[in-house]
């Protein structure tokens, strides 16, 4: 299955990366050869076999809903490229 | 005061033993490593991405003190050791080796090194690995390719690969820098590059170490695991790091069971499965060979040889690329210049603009091409014929481990497809990914398996063995190691 550019350059959407044309041609080339690979997989009989999702098959853990932390928050964005009132900073986001 | 040629190559056990017998202090033998490090002969390696003499220090005059006090730990207290850099470290540099977590200091430890710390180890730095772990060579790393010294110890000297992901880490304990060494493993990120470089590399059963404060990369098979220059180091060091922690929901109940009893058991009786599958037609014949030398080994030991049959081998590898990079679209998602890392300075029209022009100058080719391939695979029409027909080939290759275990107690096979290749070897990324051939299937399978040096290859590099256990029996994984390391008589070349 042949990936164009226009096919990476949607996949680049969905993972918020913005490549530039040449370096769409170039991953399209590259991922073509790699999903070509996957269809190896169609060789295996998987009828009636549940998907594994991980080696580990104990249920999800709960613990009590009490804070155990406290107060990181400044802590937290002293670690951002922006913060500002204890807040991270980003662009503005609506007009 | 012991110079670092004295105590380089020092296993931790005998460290310990100098350490109980004040032949050196902690201090001492910190100083000589951090010293070594910094050489010209050895920080060319790029073992290391950044040396922290002062936590180093200051771990090493407490452990001084506890001794000195009769307080002393146990077998890791006092000793040097080097930490993988996706090992979230309070206050030491954890970038996991990208560019987008540039300048990132952890405000808190991974459980795994707290582990070790509490143990009284002494951190030297944090170790260079291939960028978010992706990668079988260290050579996708914002910090720069690490080199594997068993390649410089030739004459000539080559520039080799040390392996991937952890080749830091793996070339570190091989050049004398550390006796042990964190690593993680996901498709064999332990065991390909500790067979390349000549050393003993072990991953636990998927649960057993905490992935709390690991940088994560695809959860379902990201372990924690170590390196070290024997057998009995790497059991003692791993097992120091393994324990249930409820901070983790993947951790396993059974994770503080002790596998340590391995010291007591025999071969005598043991039944090693050998894998008729990995038998390929493309493989060199010295791996072939050092498998059948192994075999040998085994069967001197007392084990009795067991050809088995995993039928589903061949998908392993292409689920592998399906699931790895489907969970690591998730897990990088986080990174978009917001919370942590950098953040690109350019102008941006929108908070899309600013994630997608961030990624683009913080990740490298291979992460791109990663979370590319996993998107694609997640994407809508394409999710049930790759990502779920990967998940249900998973299964069917843990039900394949699960049906031999019913007969043998461990399997030997390859760890790799051949020698470390040479750093100058243009590879595509394809080919890259088959360097996993042999590793990818244990921890699809969530099982515990490690490396063990067996011989040399043609150009004189090191090769490995792996042995791969049941869930839980790490006990029978470090006895038939040990059986392997007794005969094999492998001996580094000491760069």
């Amino acid at each position: 299955m042949s990936l164009e550019k226009k096919d990476v350059h949607s996949i680049a959407f969905l993972s918020r990366l913005s490549l530039d044309s040449e370096e769409e041609a170039h991953y399209a080339r590259e991922l073509t050869v790699i999903v070509d690979w996957f269809e190896k997989l169609n060789g295996a009989d998987t009828a009636g076999i549940e998907p594994m999702i991980s080696p580990v098959e104990h249920a999800m853990v709960l613990r009590e809903d009490k804070v155990v932390t406290g107060d990181l928050g400044s802590v937290l964005t002293a670690c951002a490229p922006d913060a500002k009132y204890g807040y991270y900073a980003v662009p503005k986001v609506m007009e | 005061m012991p110079s670092h040629q004295d105590i380089a190559y020092l296993s931790a056990t005998e460290l310990s033993c100098g350490l109980n017998d004040k032949q050196f202090s902690s201090v001492e033998i910190t100083q000589a490593l951090l010293t070594r490090a910094e050489e010209a002969r050895y920080s060319k390696l790029n073992a290391y991405t950044a040396l922290c003499p002062d936590i180093a220090l200051e771990r090493a005059r407490a452990s001084d003190n506890r001794r000195a006090k009769g307080e002393t730990l146990g077998a890791l207290d006092g000793i040097p050791v080097g930490v993988k850099d996706l090992f979230c470290t309070e206050g030491a540099r954890s970038q996991s080796c990208s560019n987008i977590l540039k300048g990132f200091i952890p405000p808190y430890e991974s459980t795994v090194t707290q582990l070790w710390r509490d143990a009284g180890a002494v951190m030297l730095g944090k170790l260079n690995m291939d960028e978010f772990a992706m990668g079988s060579a260290n050579i996708h790393s914002a910090d720069g390719a690490a080199l594997n010294p068993e390649g410089l110890a030739l004459t000539p000297p080559l520039d080799v690969v040390p392996g991937g992901s952890s080749g830091g880490s793996a070339a570190a304990v091989a050049a004398g820098l550390c006796p042990i060494a964190t690593g993680s493993d996901t498709g064999g990120s332990i065991r390909q590059p500790a067979a390349f470089c000549g050393i003993t590399g072990a991953k636990p059963t998927y649960g057993r170490c905490s992935r709390y404060g690991m940088i994560a990369f695809a959860s379902s098979l990201d372990q924690a695991g170590v390196f070290a220059l024997d057998v009995d180091d790497a059991a003692l060091s791993l097992q120091a790091m393994c324990g249930h922690d409820s901070k983790d929901a993947t951790s396993s109940p059974r994770a503080d069971e002790s596998f340590m009893h391995y010291r007591d058991m025999t071969l005598k009786g043991m039944r090693v499965g050998v894998p008729k599958e990995y038998r390929r037609d493309d493989m060199p014949a010295e791996i072939s060979a050092l498998w059948d030398k192994g075999i040998d080994f085994l069967k001197d030991a007392g084990a009795e040889i067991v050809e088995i049959s995993l039928p589903n081998t061949e998908y392993g590898l292409p689920a592998y690329y399906i699931i790895a990079p489907a969970e690591a679209a998730a897990n990088l998602a986080r990174y978009d210049g917001v919370r942590y890392g950098v953040r690109s300075d350019e102008s941006f029209s929108s908070l899309d603009d600013m994630y997608a022009k961030t990624r683009n100058i913080g990740f490298g080719k291979e992460v791109k091409r990663r979370i590319m391939i996993g998107n694609y695979v997640l994407s809508s029409g394409y999710y049930d014929d790759y990502y779920v027909k990967a998940q249900r080939v998973r299964r069917l290759i843990a039900n394949d481990f699960t049906n031999v275990f019913q007969d043998v107690d461990v399997l030997l096979a390859p760890a790799t497809p051949g020698e470390a290749f040479s750093f100058n070897e243009q590879r595509d990324p394809m080919m890259m990914y088959l360097n996993d051939i042999f590793t990818v299937p244990a921890s699809l399978a969530g099982l515990p398996a490690l490396s063990v040096p067996a011989g040399r290859g043609a150009s004189g590099m090191p090769l490995g063995l792996q042995i791969i256990a049941p869930q839980f029996e790490e006990a029978h994984m470090f006895a038939t190691a040990k059986a392997i390391e007794s005969r094999a008589e492998f001996r580094l070349s000491r760069y």
